[in-house]
């Protein structure tokens, strides 16, 4: 009897802290993914600062500081989903999970109109390939209406960054339906709520990578 | 099934999501100021590192975590506290010799 329960617990056997654990290894391969992205940002910007300060004041502090506000907000409500979950508040769970969807789509709006203004100053991301066909910005190539060196530099690095970690958000905003239709059918429920709670980190990574990106864009203009 | 649960308070989460609005506020008003360029990047950081110790700290549960937690997030912040050192060691001396 007593051998036969130990065997089935080991068939059911599962390390969720193991797993946790790996999951905050995965985080910080995302981590250092970023740091690239930061360090190619610090040495440019400390040989091009002048540029580099120029082109940061076409940005629009306002719109910053209301998506870093939206994305804080959106780790709240995430917090108070999982803590929601674990004292069974099955429900509660499922509400602040929409909320934490709803925050990140409206960053991703914000930060979609954003690009879109800068698009209509011939600001935009462009391939080698859309170059050599001619569609390049005539500010981003090399010709008479180019801009120094330094702003194509920032404006590259910005859409990169900021299009990394909207990526990022698309990707958690996946991951927050499909486990909301997880807790939906019950696979996720207050014994189990490992999923949500990586989903969380994953949420919360994101929103790390952008309290950095926040004043590297917007404020040290 | 364990029904009857403990109620996790939403206190201290709803006291950190204040302070994280209160110092990105604080970061926003801290960049009118006229510290120079090192100075007001240097304040920026400062804030932003306190921020990001509040998420990994309570919204990220790091308190609440074995040593090992902690351990591997010394380990990655060493790595790329060294991997911004040698960059910025080589760079700052380019072409001075």
């Amino acid at each position: 009897m007593n051998e036969q329960s130990v065997s089935t617990e080991m068939v059911h056997h599962h390390d969720e802290t193991g797993t946790r654990l790996g999951f905050w290894l995965f985080l910080y391969t995302e981590l250092f993914l970023f740091a690239a992205f930061f360090l190619i940002y610090a040495v440019y910007r400390s040989n091009h600062l002048e540029d580099f300060k120029i082109a940061a004041e076409s940005l629009n502090t306002g719109i910053g500081t209301q998506n870093t506000i939206i994305l804080l907000a959106s780790s709240l409500t995430m917090v108070l989903s999982l803590n929601a979950l674990k004292s069974g508040k099955v429900k509660l769970s499922k509400t602040f999970l929409l909320f934490t969807i709803g925050l990140g789509t409206a960053f991703l709006i914000i930060k979609g109109f954003e690009w879109n203004s800068k698009f209509g100053h011939h600001l935009f991301l462009q391939t080698a390939g859309g170059i050599a066909a001619g569609e390049g910005s005539p500010l981003l190539t090399p010709g008479a209406d180019m801009l120094p060196n330094g702003q194509v530099l920032f404006y590259g690095l910005y859409f990169i960054m900021t299009g990394t970690h909207a990526l990022h958000i698309i990707i958690g905003g996946i991951w927050m339906l499909v486990v909301y239709r997880w807790i939906d059918k019950g696979s996720i429920n207050p014994d189990n709520p490992g999923v949500l709670e990586r989903c969380g980190l994953y949420w919360h990574m994101v929103d790390l990578i952008w309290i950095f990106l926040f004043p590297l864009y917007y404020l040290v203009a | 099934m364990n029904t009857q649960r403990e109620n996790i308070s939403s206190r201290i989460p709803i006291i950190i999501f204040s302070l994280l609005i209160f110092l990105t506020i604080l970061t926003v008003l801290s960049s009118n100021l006229v510290l120079g360029d090192a100075g007001s990047v240097v304040l920026a950081m400062f804030i932003a590192s306190i921020k990001a110790s509040l998420v990994l700290t309570f919204f990220m549960h790091l308190n609440h975590e074995p040593l090992i937690f902690k351990l591997f997030l010394g380990v990655a912040f060493l790595t790329l506290l060294s991997i911004f050192i040698l960059t910025f060691s080589d760079y700052s001396f380019r072409g001075l010799a």
